[in-house]
């Protein structure tokens, strides 16, 4: 499918509409968007939506490799993103987006050192826990970057690797099922997390939509972490300094509001995950239903059609080589 | 060349003081016009999952999903089979890339995304004695090409293209299958008129018994005896099945895994063509699209409702079903 085009009209209305203080959505100039966080069964699943129409989930995932050379005594943590065609409509992939979020992401988690990599380490120089972050973006409206970096902290919060370490006689690596042992949560030094602006003139939208993001010139990242410190600016035009400030203010109150939201969510599945199995309540069927084979053959007979007719099997294979293969097989 | 250039310069005047003429208003609303429309908030649907009930599930794991949860494709689903967890998208009928355009009929494009991808994961896959994980996924996508291929009606749509986007959210057991009637959900949601309504549905044989849509749990072990006895017979077998000619359903695509006597595949036969499993699900997809255009269309259920009547097959046997539960 090809791009959406904007008409002209659209375009003086944002414009004009955001001078005024009215834009789409009846949302005010500077009112952020509804954020809704979920997470997977999974550990290290989560996915979030911004309202309306952003989606973005994200899965966190580790393997046991060789740490890199240059940093023998740490494990590695890699952020891979990828928009869906069901967001874009394209089945060919671009590489503009997915490039723009990677980089606003790897910023914010690796070299502000989020994660804590020394504490993934298993043997210097030879084994180390490799982290992945899968982030996948199924719907689009603007504001990717806001929904990715609060996805992957969600994920990263609720991932769980199984314990692993070199018995001492055997100087083996032994690695402890997730069932049979206490899982290991990862360790953050700050939680990051980032809020978008589009610029016009002299005015700031919080989180655009994605015809905001088109049609307005530019575009204000602002990064704040838990501990109200600024992690993140990217700013694609030139504005006045005042302007910046008053965005970096709005940007904390809002991310340190996400971040609380978040962390009281992360609260709630890790005790649910306390609970042990039998004590949890009993939810809808999750395994399939076991049969006899004895028992099937009742039932056929008893279903509204009392012998299914071969011809419905193929067209080309005469009956009589159906009794043929019948006697073959003891069909 | 000077004059020329002065008047382009002009001209780019003029633009820009168009530009800054532009009154924020569009001249063809009146002021209190547009800011009813400005401040209208968008229509935004809350998410509701299509709850049927346990009960109505005797054989396979229950069954939810949530429609038209994306903004952006024609048609788009979430939907569980038991814990598995899928989203699919569809654009249809819709442009295709050129190399897949088709003189004659629609393309179908399928694109099938694991949760977790990258080389650490690969290793892990193999390690585990499984098969190379990009294989299955490819696997997956033309089977669901496959499917889709006979039953929606291309011809109708010269050089036009069904885009589908497959995501696994979560994956306990069946995913090929829970793709499948994804894809169905999503394909019918998206408005695109189909041959008959498939679902699939998968089997897991050990031993004397038979697991109708397995969990993981079930599928390991099965897996782990298919090993240990080389006489027992194990293995998984994935049925896709039409809903029509009456209460027969015709079957689309059969795959076998692991090793099944020809007797336990013809028993295994006989219990999808009994039609209960189908009625099952298809029943279940009804149910969601009623509720689906409950939705999108102000007093949409009566006509629906209407409809049924008319309509043979499918809708007549789901609606004999609900009386039967009824006097249950």
């Amino acid at each position: 499918m090809r791009p959406k085009t904007i008409a002209n009209c659209t375009r003086s209305l944002v414009k004009g509409g955001a001078k005024n203080g009215i834009r789409l959505g009846a949302r005010g100039l500077h009112e952020f968007r509804t954020a809704k966080i979920s997470f997977g069964n999974s550990v290290g699943s989560c996915e979030a939506v911004l309202l309306p129409g952003t989606r973005v989930f994200a899965q966190a995932s580790a393997a046991i490799g060789e740490p890199s050379d240059s940093r023998p005594g740490e494990g590695s943590f890699t952020i891979s993103v990828w928009v869906s065609p069901a967001a874009t409509g394209e089945m060919v992939g671009n590489s503009e987006k997915p490039s723009a979020i990677a980089r606003t992401l790897e910023r914010m988690f690796k070299e502000n050192r989020a994660v804590d990599l020394e504490s993934l380490c298993i043997k210097f120089g030879e084994l180390a826990w490799i982290l992945r972050v899968d982030v996948h973006v199924i719907d689009m409206n603007g504001c990717l970057q806001d929904a990715a970096a609060l996805a992957v902290l969600g994920a990263l919060l609720t991932f769980q690797r199984p314990q692993a370490q070199i018995d001492i006689n055997t100087d083996e690596l032994v690695v402890l099922p997730l069932a049979e042992s206490t899982p290991v949560e990862l360790h953050l030094f700050h939680l990051p997390a980032v809020t978008s602006f589009a610029l016009c003139d002299d005015v700031l939208l919080a989180e655009p939509c994605q015809e905001e993001e088109d049609i307005l010139p530019g575009k204000l990242l602002v990064g704040v972490n838990d501990s109200k410190e600024l992690c993140h600016l990217h700013l694609t035009h030139p504005i006045d300094q005042e302007l910046l400030l008053e965005a970096t203010k709005l940007a904390q109150v809002q991310c340190l509001e996400r971040l609380n939201m978040l962390k009281q969510l992360v609260e709630e599945v890790k005790a649910q995950r306390e609970i042990p199995v039998y004590k949890r309540p009993k939810g809808p069927r999750t395994a399939g239903a076991e049969l006899k084979l004895s028992a099937i053959e009742e039932l056929s007979t008893s279903g509204p059609e009392q012998k299914p007719s071969m011809k419905y099997l193929s067209p080309l294979i005469s009956t009589s080589d159906v009794n043929m293969l019948e006697e073959l097989c003891i069909f | 060349m000077e004059s020329a250039a002065s008047e382009k310069h002009e001209e780019g005047e003029e633009e820009q003081q168009q530009d800054e003429d532009e009154t924020p208003y569009c001249p063809f609303f009146s002021n209190s016009e547009l800011f009813a429309f400005m401040t209208k908030e968008r229509f935004l649907r809350e998410e509701e999952i299509a709850g049927v009930d346990e009960s109505s599930f005797q054989f396979v794991r229950p069954m939810r999903a949530k429609l038209s949860i994306l903004e952006n494709p024609h048609g788009s689903v979430r939907f569980w089979q038991g814990l598995t967890c899928v989203i699919a998208a569809v654009y249809g009928p819709s442009d295709v890339r050129m190399s897949k355009e088709l003189p004659h009929r629609a393309a179908v494009d399928v694109l099938f995304r694991p949760k977790v991808t990258g080389s650490g994961n690969m290793s892990a896959m193999l390690a585990a004695g499984l098969m190379d994980p990009l294989m299955e996924e490819r696997a997956i996508e033309q089977t669901v090409v496959g499917i889709l291929e006979s039953v929606i009606h291309l011809e109708d749509h010269v050089q036009a293209g069904f885009n589908v986007i497959l995501h696994e959210i979560e994956n306990d057991g069946c995913l090929v299958s829970a793709c499948v009637n994804a894809t169905v959900l999503a394909l019918l949601s998206a408005g695109c008129s189909l041959r008959n309504v498939v679902c699939a549905v998968t089997l897991g044989v050990s031993g004397d018994s038979v697991v109708v849509d397995p969990c993981a749990k079930q599928i390991q072990d099965i897996q782990k005896s298919m090993g240990k006895d080389a006489c027992k017979s194990n293995g998984l077998l994935t049925f896709v099945l039409t809903n029509s000619h009456g209460f027969v359903p015709q079957i689309l695509h059969v795959s076998c895994k692991g090793r099944v006597l020809p007797s336990e595949l013809k028993t295994c036969y006989k219990l999808v063509c009994s039609g209960k499993i189908v009625q099952e699900v298809v029943r279940f997809f009804y149910l969601c699209i009623s509720k689906d255009l409950k939705y999108s269309e102000g007093n949409g259920v009566e006509k629906i409702e209407e409809q049924v009547e008319m309509e043979p097959g499918e809708v007549e046997s789901s609606s004999g079903d609900e009386v039967d539960e009824d006097g249950e």
